[in-house]
């Protein structure tokens, strides 16, 4: 490969964004043009160094093809969006059906996500693989629950001195954990961002969803003992699941970033909505219009880290 | 003088309107110009060009920037498949395929074609 053909396959790669394998791929489709196209110039005389001059005019500025190219991914195949549409949708059910409570039936969920996270990581991080790993991403919020559960009985004993080697452990493990997970899920933002920052919005997207039920859980009288009291909370959440599930379908399957950003929004307005009838519905329209504000403040962050980045 | 001037610049705003014109023509059409190579035959990017202007005897120029989004939004929506082979230069080359849906879809457009083309010819032949 000639150095400007380098040069302009970097430059393109530099705005593509779209994954190692799907970049290479493509890379490679687009030099081996480049071959055809010097070799039928060249055979019909034109020197080399004018006809790959003329075959790269034929692609136009690397810039102007990877927004092309970019475009033309956008649109996400109808089996891959119900794919990653099913991350929600298995998260509504597990909690709608009681299922999370069962130890097989939410080890067996918790498993589900976590493989087919890894698989969509494996496959280089194709558009399905977001909704999974945003779901793969509350598990620390669940463990951060029951850390916060920890500090919370081990809290006293420790002040009173009666804590014991067991207490001990847990209460810098459960201390440790929440710098921990925050690091975890900053680092996984940060690496969504660097492709595309509505792909971290999405990654974004189940945190708050999951934040919502922890909190319904804890007023119901925390994880052990919340079951029965949770009965009309866990049909409201998952009705709220269902709704993401149906958002995450019209947002791979849109062709439009502004559609995309139009459907995350009515997402969150979804989520808030649900929330504010879950754990303050007497609270008023300030009220509601603040959590808005933040949940919109906080699903659409990528965006500005992405200007930074 | 000063007429032939504006003569020659009316005109050659005339020619950037035509060709502007058959521009946005061409970029309606791109798909089913795609599709219908396609369904003669497997093809890959560089063999696509070059049929489409050979068979359109250099009426229809499709330059690269334009004929590689196409195809990856074609596949993307499942109308064409594209898949590593070995020619029989030796050279490895990504060829793409027309799929079941992609032959349904090339009926439905050149099924609306054929109407619009109809319509067209029956509004703009002068009459009698």
């Amino acid at each position: 490969m000639s150095s400007e053909q380098t040069a302009y396959f970097e430059r393109l790669r530099m705005h593509l964004g779209l994954g190692d394998p799907v970049e290479s791929d493509l890379v490679r489709e687009l030099a081996s043009h480049v071959e055809d196209r010097v070799g039928q110039l060249v055979a019909g005389g034109t020197p080399e160094a004018r006809a790959r001059e003329i075959a790269f005019a034929g692609f136009g500025r690397p810039e102007t093809l990877a927004h092309l190219v970019r475009q033309a991914h956008l649109v996400t195949p109808w089996l891959e969006a119900l794919l990653g549409a099913a991350a929600f949708l298995l998260v509504g059910l597990m909690i709608g059906l009681g299922l999370w409570q069962q130890p097989i039936a939410a080890a067996a969920g918790g498993t589900l996500v976590i493989a087919l996270t890894l698989y969509g990581l494996w496959l280089g991080r194709p558009p399905w693989f977001y909704p999974w790993a945003g779901i793969a991403l509350t598990i620390p919020i669940i463990v951060g629950y029951v850390a916060f559960a920890v500090l919370q009985r081990e809290t006293p004993l420790l002040l009173d001195g009666a804590a014991g080697p067991f207490g001990l452990a847990g209460f810098a493990g459960a201390l440790l954990y929440f710098p921990v997970g925050l690091v975890v899920v900053a680092a996984a933002v940060l690496v969504a961002v660097r492709r595309d920052w509505l792909d971290a919005s999405v990654l974004l997207s189940p945190l708050p969803c999951a934040l919502v039920w922890v909190i319904a859980i804890q007023r119901a009288g925390g994880i052990t003992s919340a079951g029965a009291a949770l009965t009309d909370t866990g049909a409201l959440l998952c009705a709220v699941y269902v709704c993401m599930a149906v958002a995450a379908l019209v947002f791979l399957r849109a062709s439009v970033r502004s559609f995309k950003v139009t459907t995350l929004i009515g997402a969150a307005l979804v989520l808030v909505l649900g929330s504010t009838l879950l754990l303050d519905p007497g609270g008023g329209l300030v009220a509601f219009t603040g959590r808005a504000a933040l949940l919109l403040a906080f699903l659409l962050s990528p965006a500005l880290v992405a200007r930074h980045a | 003088m000063a007429q032939t001037a504006i003569d020659r610049r009316d005109r050659r705003d005339e020619m950037m309107t035509l060709s502007s014109y058959l521009t946005q023509l061409l970029k309606g059409n791109t798909d089913v110009l795609i599709l219908s190579l396609l369904q003669r035959e497997p093809m890959y990017g560089h063999q696509i060009l070059q049929e489409l202007e050979q068979t359109s005897a250099g009426f229809f120029q499709v330059s690269e920037g334009t004929l590689y989004p196409a195809l990856y939004r074609l596949a993307r929506e499942g109308y064409i498949r594209g898949k590593w082979a070995k020619l029989a230069t030796g050279q490895e080359r990504k060829v793409y395929a027309l799929t079941k849906k992609g032959d349904r879809r090339l009926g439905e457009c050149i099924s609306t074609w054929s109407g619009f083309a109809a319509a067209m010819e029956r509004v703009t032949t002068p009459h009698p």
